[in-house]
């Protein structure tokens, strides 16, 4: 029994170093052969290193017969049932140092890792069950400026819509009704000039009257509307620029951080 | 809204009447014939006519125009007669029977005024 181990030492030994620099199944390779399988085992057939043991660091084998091969490079405190997260696990965002998460703007020195799913990852093994995922709370910026439309100006449409109205109707008025009236008008006045009889020169003459009535009504209705509308547009278009560049001095003074009311 | 429909129509309604002349007085001189015309009144004699022009006269503006039609119509045809004349604001009177005839003068054919003619026998003729 001495002799044979003596000679299958060297051996086992070399075998193994083989097939650490060889690297074959990484999960298995990691668990040395048990001590007595070892020094039982013929010199050519290798030691079953595919097979994972149920005591992986409870045996050792001794230190100066069976060198151990080198472990591979796993973390220590991971469990033997690790699995990968699944696909669908929302893992954007969320802090894995050891994955080279960008760290920028995440609030790092108080993230609650209570909240992350527990199962599987090395950080808390301790914990048993899995925490429901928390979403981190969103980070807002400053808070935008309130909008401001600067066509609810009241005062000044209160003023500029009457007075376009005012201004468009008497333009309307001078130029069509009145216009129109006193060319016809004038066209009765040379008809009944030249009208035979009494009866046609009482009609056209009728006639003229009648459009130079329409003619003054259209001319001064105009007149007056246009008198009235003018400054109307007028004051409601100044109004509601002034309403308008204010609005625009309040947003820029927003966008400094300085609010200023008037 | 309706308050202002209400004062563009009452805009226009003023607007309207300040269109309008306002009737004052009436201008009224003999063109042809036997007969004196002093103020409204005519005098002419029985049997004679005579030719005068009538013309309406506004208070202020705006004033009658050519087409203001003015028409003149006795009351008692059988003493005095107006008629049209060619033109539009002649007219011819007539002198029917002795007595005073109230001639109405309407413009635009509205009763605006009146002319009183009165008619004298016919004077004889020195030899």
């Amino acid at each position: 029994m001495i002799i044979t181990t003596v000679i299958h030492g060297p051996l086992s030994t070399a075998l193994a170093l083989t097939m650490t620099l060889a690297q074959v199944d990484v999960q298995g390779a990691t668990e040395p052969a048990p001590a007595t399988e070892s020094a039982t085992a013929p010199a050519a057939e290798p030691a079953p290193v595919a097979e994972p043991a149920p005591a992986p660091t409870a045996a050792p084998a001794p230190a100066t017969t069976q060198p151990q091969p080198q472990p591979q490079p796993q973390p220590q405190s991971q469990p033997q049932g690790y699995q990968p997260a699944p696909q669908g696990y929302p893992q954007q965002g969320y802090p894995q140092p050891q994955q080279g998460y960008p760290q920028q703007g995440y609030p790092q020195p108080g993230y609650p890792q209570q909240g992350y799913p527990q199962q599987g990852y090395p950080q808390q093994p301790q914990q048993g069950y899995p925490q429901p995922y928390q979403p981190p709370p969103p980070v807002y910026g400053p808070a935008p400026p309130p909008r401001v439309d600067a066509s609810k100006n009241n005062v000044g449409n209160a003023l500029l819509a009457p007075g376009a109205t005012l201004l468009a109707v008497g333009l309307v008025s001078v130029v069509f009704v009145g216009g129109i009236s006193a060319i016809v008008r004038d066209s009765r006045l040379s008809s009944a000039e030249s009208a035979d009889s009494r009866a046609d020169t009482e009609d056209h003459l009728n006639g003229a009257r009648a459009a130079d009535r329409a003619m003054r009504i259209g001319f001064w209705s105009g007149i007056g509307m246009i008198t009235v509308g003018l400054p109307l547009t007028i004051a409601g278009s100044v109004l509601k620029n002034q309403a308008r560049s204010g609005v625009a001095r309040r947003i820029d003074l927003r966008a400094t951080g300085v609010e200023v009311k008037f | 809204m309706r308050k202002h429909a209400q004062r563009s129509l009452a805009l226009l309604a003023l607007t309207l009447l300040a269109c309008t002349p306002t009737y004052s007085s009436l201008d009224v001189y003999p063109l042809d014939g036997d007969g004196e015309v002093v103020g409204n009144t005519i005098e002419l004699e029985e049997g004679h006519a005579m030719v005068v022009h009538v013309r309406p006269v506004s208070t202020g503006y705006p004033s009658y125009e050519d087409f203001d039609i003015v028409s003149l119509e006795s009351r008692s045809p059988t003493i005095a007669f107006a008629e049209g004349a060619r033109e539009i604001d002649e007219f011819v009177i007539g002198g029917v029977s002795v007595g005073t005839a109230r001639i109405t003068v309407s413009v635009n054919g509205r009763d605006e005024d009146e002319l009183v003619v009165e008619v004298v026998a016919q004077q004889e003729s020195a030899p």
